[in-house]
């Protein structure tokens, strides 16, 4: 290791004389004043930064702002089919809760019915046919405005069944049956049916979007008719027509069989 | 002598605190402070370095760091010269560091004596090893035996220029003597 150190016999010989002379207390004021300038300078200079940081983080919150506030509007004026992926999102964490209740509540029944069959066979119908465990829905929510809103600032409320959700998945809970005609092949699945609410809040436009078999399908749109009433969406205050794209999810039930 | 003694110790006991704080408000009034103190720190860096106008660059800078943080000293019962030290301490350090230069470190007959009274050498040869020795003291080490035998500060003020506390001082300043003898005997066989 190399030595940090220059050892001397003695001390470097200065006077003190020499010492005074060195002194120099006004060129350590000048020093000092012209530090203290410099570091105001850059006290400003921090200053200046982060206020300039801070508006444009305001400006670009607000600009955020501005556009999560249009994108509905935006939406409704330039789609004229079927929700985007964000509209459903929201909806889907409904549905996954009323999905689980569902599946828990016939958890029974998946086990004994999971055979499934492509063929269509006519198999006799147990005696006491109970209704079709019903696939608590999952509703996903999409809508559709044909109202043409020119405000900058359009509030877009979304339509919701009258009496809620809650009373809607109880509903289909209820009143979604397992096809008779199609209990023999035990076929479990989805049907997406997609529909308008109208301005009234009517429903209209009742459309299969992915088909189990007729009478599924059947099934669907009877179920989607005779649902509880929806309030229509509202853009502004105003009532639009909005589009829904709800999944029912068929299960047999041992019962069934 | 005996007068300048106490001269310098009237001089010591002047209300520092006082001019402290009016240099606080009014950096001009730092003079008094800068008077008294500037032969001895000069000193103490123009030892470290051997050149005369490196030393008084280096003063200068200690004592303008001095000012521009005089707002955060707190006097707490010691001269403030404890503080400018440990500010001359961390200046010298920082420009051995950036021009790779060794310190120097003067071991002349009455540093000698007092280190040597500490560690019992009585022997002629003994300054030959202590020298030895002493080069290869770590930079902390060096600094605990500088103040203490060649700058003769109290424990409580070593401590305080080097941040830690008293005990710790003389533990720091022992241990460094018990290296530098153990290497002495190493040396020596």
């Amino acid at each position: 290791m190399k030595s940090k150190y220059q050892l001397l016999d003695l001390k470097p010989f200065i006077s003190s004389e020499e010492i005074e002379e060195m002194k120099d207390f006004d060129g350590l004021m000048e020093h000092f004043r012209q530090a203290k300038k410099e570091q105001s300078e850059v006290g400003k200079q921090k200053i200046i930064f982060m206020l300039s940081s801070g508006i444009l983080a305001a400006l670009m919150g607000f600009l955020y702002h501005t556009e999560f506030i249009k994108e509905p509007a935006t939406t409704a004026e330039h789609s004229d089919s079927f929700m985007d992926a964000p509209w459903n999102a929201p909806c889907e964490v409904v549905a996954d809760t009323a999905v689980a209740r569902h599946q828990n509540y016939h958890r029974n029944v998946d086990e004994k019915s999971s055979a499934r069959s492509i063929e269509n066979r006519i198999v006799p119908t147990p005696k006491d046919k109970e209704p079709a465990p019903t696939r608590p829905l999952t509703n996903e929510e999409r809508t559709l405005k044909t109202t043409e809103e020119k405000a900058s600032k359009p509030i877009y409320q979304e339509a919701e069944p009258v009496l809620g959700y809650t009373h809607l998945y109880e509903y289909f809970n209820d009143a979604l049956r397992y096809p008779k005609d199609a209990v023999h092949d035990s076929i479990s699945g989805t049907t997406l049916v997609a529909f308008t609410i109208a301005e009234k809040g009517v429903i209209k436009d009742i459309r299969i979007e992915s088909s189990l078999g007729k009478s599924f399908d059947r099934e669907a749109i009877l179920l989607i008719q005779n649902m509880p009433r929806w309030r229509p969406a509202k853009l502004d205050g105003n009532e639009v027509a909005s589009k829904m794209r709800i999944p029912l999810h068929f299960q047999i039930k041992h019962t069934d069989k | 002598m005996k007068t300048s003694i106490l001269y310098q110790k009237d001089r010591l006991e002047t209300p520092e605190t006082e001019l402290i704080e009016e240099a606080k408000k009014d950096p001009e009034k730092f003079e008094p402070i800068y008077d008294r103190y500037f032969k001895q720190l000069f000193q103490f860096v123009f030892h470290r370095v051997a050149d005369k106008s490196l030393a008084a660059d280096l003063t200068s800078q200690v004592f303008l760091k001095a000012l521009l943080n005089l707002k955060t000293y707190e006097h707490k019962g010691l001269p403030f010269s404890s503080w400018l030290y440990r500010i001359a301490i961390n200046e010298c350090n920082l420009h051995h560091r950036k021009s790779r230069t060794k310190q120097y470190v003067v071991l002349d007959d009455h540093n000698y004596n007092l280190m040597s009274e500490e560690m019992d050498l009585e022997r002629e040869e003994d300054r030959i090893l202590l020298k030895k020795a002493i080069s290869k003291l770590s930079t902390k080490e060096m600094e605990v035996i500088e103040l203490r035998f060649f700058e003769s500060l109290s424990f409580k003020e070593v401590s305080k220029i080097l941040s830690i506390t008293e005990n710790n001082a003389k533990v720091k300043l022992y241990r460094a003597l018990d290296k530098l003898k153990k290497l002495m005997n190493a040396y020596e066989k």
